[in-house]
């Protein structure tokens, strides 16, 4: 099934792929450690988490590099390693959540995410960052499965096939996570646009 | 289409794989057209926010180390198997000894013990010896002497002599 959904994946792609997760691990990081970090940042939210998932994601990779048999395309291979790490991280936070209650910690804090400078007027810059603050919001309500289809599709603007073969999932249901996703982030903004 | 986009509409807008219709419908009604726009612009907002974050990030690839055996471990793996022979010892014998434990110790009606036997060929070699010789054999087993009749006597000077 993977071979007609990433049928642009050839036999030769599949074999460069492979030669090069064994012998030059070092260029796999650089070409693809933004993405990965893209991908869990979106889907964690929260910087330092993001960062030492992306490491973790390519410790992985490189452990199991071996067992790459190119069914996927590199990408998609190691985006799909960072989104089980993401899903255990989120397990582990669910836990986290009692731990804390009990001890009185308030926990890690959600990504401080700026408003990329576009040179519009303060008032503008205040109500821009109060929106993206909405679609955060919004977003950190999905389910981590609904998230990790709304990052990899408005993100990474990768294809519904594309996300089925990275998360496991079938088109048809990626595009109800994707539906689930949107119809959340619509109703957020609108309740935000309520608000005084 | 009279009517507003409906949820599901505006997701397929979003995701680029809406009908000819609801895109003439974008086009003709503003308020499903700003809507449209509104959720357009807060995706992309959403998406150059990650983007921007992830710009800076680049951190160098250092391939973890083999894991080193350490010197303790073939002593450890020495140790376990002694613990194990060990244990395999202990469960034979507890076997053995069950096995042995289930036999019966007193012999099958009709079955005659070896010590049975034993005292029944004593018995009949008591019973069997020669007059002649019932005094030779009080000597050799030093027994107490029952009390000598005439005739053993007699045989009894009858040995001494021929000696």
């Amino acid at each position: 099934m993977l071979q007609v959904i990433e049928g642009a994946f050839g036999e030769d792609d599949r074999k460069a792929a492979s030669l090069e997760l064994l012998k030059d691990f070092d260029s796999v990081v650089k070409r693809h450690q933004q993405r990965i970090y893209r991908v869990l940042l979106g889907m964690v939210r929260d910087r330092d988490a993001a960062e030492t998932l992306t490491q973790e994601s390519f410790m992985k990779a490189y452990e199991a590099r071996s067992t790459y048999r190119g069914e996927a395309s590199l990408s998609t291979w190691l985006i799909r390693i960072a989104i089980n790490l993401a899903h255990d991280y989120h397990r582990n936070r669910r836990l986290d959540f009692w731990r804390r209650l009990f001890s009185g910690d308030s926990g890690p804090g959600e990504a401080a995410i700026r408003v990329p400078a576009s040179g519009a007027s303060p008032e503008q810059e205040v109500l821009a960052t109060e929106k993206l603050a909405a679609v955060w919001s919004a977003a950190g309500k999905l389910s981590p499965k609904q998230r990790a289809v709304f990052v990899l599709r408005f993100v990474e603007e990768m294809s519904l096939n594309e996300i089925a073969a990275a998360t496991g999932l079938r088109p048809g249901t990626v595009k109800i996570h994707l539906f689930r996703a949107l119809a959340a982030v619509r109703k957020q903004m609108k309740e935000w646009q309520k608000s005084p | 289409m009279k009517n507003h986009l409906s949820e599901e509409q505006f997701s397929e807008r979003a995701l680029g794989s809406a009908s000819r219709e609801i895109n003439r419908h974008v086009e003709e009604c503003p308020a499903c057209r700003r809507q449209d726009e509104e959720l357009r612009q807060t995706l992309a907002a959403f998406r150059d926010s990650i983007r921007k974050a992830a710009e800076a990030y680049e951190r160098p690839w250092r391939a973890p180390e083999p894991a080193r055996r350490p010197a303790w471990a073939g002593f450890m793996t020495q140790r376990w198997a002694y613990a194990a022979v060990l244990v395999a010892i202990l469960v034979a014998s507890v076997i053995l000894l069950r096995i042995d434990h289930r036999r019966p110790s007193h012999p099958a009606p009709g079955v005659v013990s070896e010590d049975e036997i034993l005292m029944q060929v004593q018995t009949d070699i008591g019973e069997n010896v020669p007059k002649a010789l019932a005094a030779g054999q009080l000597l050799l087993a030093g027994a107490e002497e029952p009390p000598a009749s005439p005739a053993d006597i007699k045989a009894g000077s009858k040995l001494r002599n021929r000696r």
